[in-house]
């Protein structure tokens, strides 16, 4: 992220108290991740250490990430729900399929992240998996990946 | 236009009345996240083409939730003179034989859940007739208090949820929406809130259960110039999604009690924290605060008084512990969320060292029905030491998944009868969770239990935030006790040392008992970490992080004895 849009993202939040989270969030969603030469500059410009603002987003890893995140993200939810209608299975599951991907040499793409979710908020249809924002269940979901590992 | 007076809201509620009882035929389609990800948006598609197709003066509007989450997607349709009727499970395959009876001014009987011939309008206990006359087809579907799902229930937080379109300030306040926020900067000193709230007995619905108005009082009365009210979104619990439902069905409700807590306690400023990432909710509670901005029901001088107030949308950033007071009020200030000791109250130093007031959403919910109709009103709703209502959000081994607002006293037996239809068949019920990963596990013979603050804490559990996930015999309560304390572990923030390092020795004690290494000495050690972290830890997330643990000793002891001793687990749910 260059230094001009830093500053537009300062300038955003100016009126806010307390906003280094809020441009955070900004900048995690506008480039997917944290990268350190952006927060360093941030740290000049909010005259607080680079240390505390790493503090801050390391705290919240789940919101935070140092590194790029892949085209498609897999969330498998875990929550009480979906762990009392066997989640970790569905999770081990959507990990072997995710294998099978790495065996036809589509893992190279590294064109998937998973991560486990805590509640997906959907408790009704558990257990869950989200993909790209869409909420499936497990069947649903491998014919996703199938899919989205076809394309380039 | 700006809203100056009791005249100009008036003139807002009728325009609000025409749409919401239109001249011509209204649609309206649920569209929480499981209704879209069962297809809702399609309907919505469909139905707009069908109506449109056979030329019919009808509007398609998306609204909140019922709670009837098993039937989504659910359509209700309005026609001018008859009765309400809320249809459930409609396909896209269903719209044609819908829109063609809708034509025609019928009902389709086979499609229909139930009908409502008049309604409660709870802000102001008037009733609202549809029809004067119920046509002979229609009386042929049942009526909304003849349907299981409603019986038990009294919607007071959730009393426009699936009613209203949640992006129309008019349909709010022709529900008798922002009447209470008028009563109280008109008619009522700001101390004379307190006292309503105090002699309502409102308790906090987030967890613990504090008397609400105390806690507005001691904000109150405390030295400061700046004061802050906070409304917590951030629901942390897995598991449950009540919040979502009230954020997305009603962000207005939530405003108005903010306002009313805001004017009460004598800030200026109102914060709402919301989850990270909550993108359909964050749209809806901002557009909210526009509208109340645009017509002055935020801002300067608030309906011509002298009170001005301005209620802030800030993101949190997904930490379970943020869910604690210290801890949430630390993110807000944009500093990583770690709780503090509380000898000085937040009440007196909170955000930015100010006095501050802190409930969840459904508390704040609560408050403008509470102002509108008085405390005697909802003191006749409730046990004696637990008022009003609770929303449970039901999920797990139950037929039906929903949510739904119960009197406080209701049993659990009840919710899970009436409510969930019953135990998924051929299991049996083998322990309730209430109040997320913090509440432990209650066995299936204390069904019977009351939904009460201080019942569930006597039994050893919290009614937490309402998240209430039956279990089956088929679940296994080490595994369970491992999960929560699993989840427990990544969210400690490792500030103190009995939360940071006891949550995990549970865990690995736990791990080994479900692998089926346990030993017999684990259970006196478990409970003696039990202890120590319930005593030492500096906050609520350690002291009641191995309620699980202990509820689970107490009342499923046996079946940790035979992963001990048999190494097996007999609801075979630990690999071993």
């Amino acid at each position: 992220m260059n230094s001009k849009r830093v500053d537009e993202l300062i300038e955003k939040h100016r009126t806010e108290k307390g906003p280094l989270i809020s441009i955070l969030h900004d900048i995690q969603e506008e480039e997917g991740y944290l990268p350190e030469a952006t927060l360093s500059y941030l740290g000049d410009k909010l005259n607080t250490p680079l240390g505390e603002i790493y503090r801050v987003a390391s705290f919240f890893s789940k919101a935070f990430t140092f590194e790029k995140k892949a085209k498609h993200t897999i969330r498998v939810c875990q929550g009480t729900t979906c762990h009392v209608k066997c989640s970790d299975h569905v999770l081990e599951e959507i990990q072997e399929e995710l294998e099978k991907i790495k065996d036809d040499n589509f893992g190279e793409h590294e064109n998937f992240s998973m991560e486990k979710a805590r509640c997906l908020g959907c408790c009704t249809s558990a257990p869950n998996v989200e993909i790209d924002g869409e909420i499936l269940d497990k069947e649903s979901a491998k014919k996703t990946i199938i899919k989205l590992k076809g394309e380039k | 236009m700006k809203v100056k007076s009791i005249r100009d809201l008036n003139k807002l509620k009728s325009e609000g009345e025409k749409l919401l009882r239109p001249k011509n035929i209204r649609v309206q389609v649920g569209t929480t996240p499981y209704a879209l990800s069962r297809k809702a948006r399609d309907v919505i598609e469909k139905l707009k083409k069908e109506l449109d197709q056979q030329n019919i003066d009808a509007t398609v509007v998306r609204v909140g939730c019922v709670g009837i989450c098993y039937e989504e997607p659910v359509v209700e349709v309005i026609i001018p003179g008859k009765p309400k009727v809320t249809y459930g499970s409609i396909t896209v395959d269903k719209v044609p034989s819908l829109v063609k009876a809708i034509s025609k001014g019928k009902a389709v009987k086979k499609y229909a859940l139930y009908r409502t011939d008049q309604e409660e309008i709870i802000c102001s206990g008037k009733t609202f007739s549809y029809a004067s006359r119920v046509p002979s087809d229609y009386k042929k579907i049942p009526l909304a208090c003849e349907f299981k799902f409603f019986q038990p229930q009294v919607r007071i937080a959730l009393r426009n949820a699936g009613i209203i379109n949640p992006d129309s300030i008019e349909e709010y306040v022709a529900r008798g929406g922002y009447s209470a926020l008028s009563k109280a900067l008109t008619k009522m000193t700001p101390e004379k809130v307190i006292d309503v709230v105090i002699k309502a007995d409102v308790r906090g619905r987030g967890g613990g259960g504090f008397p609400a108005g105390l806690k507005w009082k001691t904000c109150r009365e405390a030295k400061g110039k700046e004061k802050y009210v906070l409304c917590n979104c951030s629901e942390g619990d897995p598991g449950i999604g009540m919040h979502k439902t009230l954020i997305e069905s009603d962000p207005h409700s939530i405003l108005e009690g903010l306002i009313i807590g805001g004017y009460a306690i004598g800030a200026m400023e109102g914060y709402i924290y919301l989850h990270y990432g909550y993108a359909s909710g964050k749209e809806k509670l901002l557009k909210a605060i526009d509208q109340a901005n645009e017509y002055g029901l935020l801002g300067k001088n608030i309906l011509g008084s002298d009170f001005s107030f301005s209620i802030i949308l800030k993101e949190g950033a997904g930490a379970y512990v943020c869910g604690e007071s210290t801890a949430l009020m630390a993110t807000l200030e944009g500093r990583s969320g770690e709780p503090r000791p509380k000898y000085i109250h937040t009440a007196e130093k909170g955000l930015w060292d100010c006095p501050t007031n802190l409930n969840n959403v459904e508390t704040w919910c609560n408050i403008p029905p509470i102002i509108s109709r008085g405390a005697g009103w909802y003191g006749k709703i409730g046990t004696k030491s637990s008022k009003g209502t609770k929303v449970i959000s039901l999920t797990g081994n139950v037929n039906r998944s929903c949510l739904a607002e119960v009197p406080m006293g209701t049993t659990m037996k009840e919710v899970i009868n009436k409510l969930g239809g019953g135990i998924v068949k051929g299991t049996k019920l083998k322990a309730i969770g209430v109040g997320g990963p913090p509440a432990g596990l209650l066995p299936a013979s204390l069904a019977d239990l009351p939904i009460d603050f201080d019942e569930l804490v006597k039994a050893g559990s919290l009614l937490g935030s309402g998240g209430m996930i039956v279990m089956n015999d088929k679940t296994c309560v080490v595994d369970m006790a491992r999960f929560f304390i699993k989840f427990l572990e990544e969210e400690s923030c490792g500030r103190c040392f009995p939360c940071r390092e006891g949550i995990k020795r549970m865990r690995e004690i736990l791990d080994g008992l479900s692998a089926g290494i346990g030993k017999d000495e684990d259970i006196d050690l478990l409970q003696e970490i039990v202890d120590c972290l319930s005593e030492a830890s500096l906050c609520d997330l350690g002291k009641s992080a191995p309620n699980v643990v202990r509820s689970t000793l107490r009342y499923f002891r046996e079946e940790y004895k035979i992963h001990i001793q048999q190494q097996v687990c007999p609801s075979k749910r630990c690999t071993m």
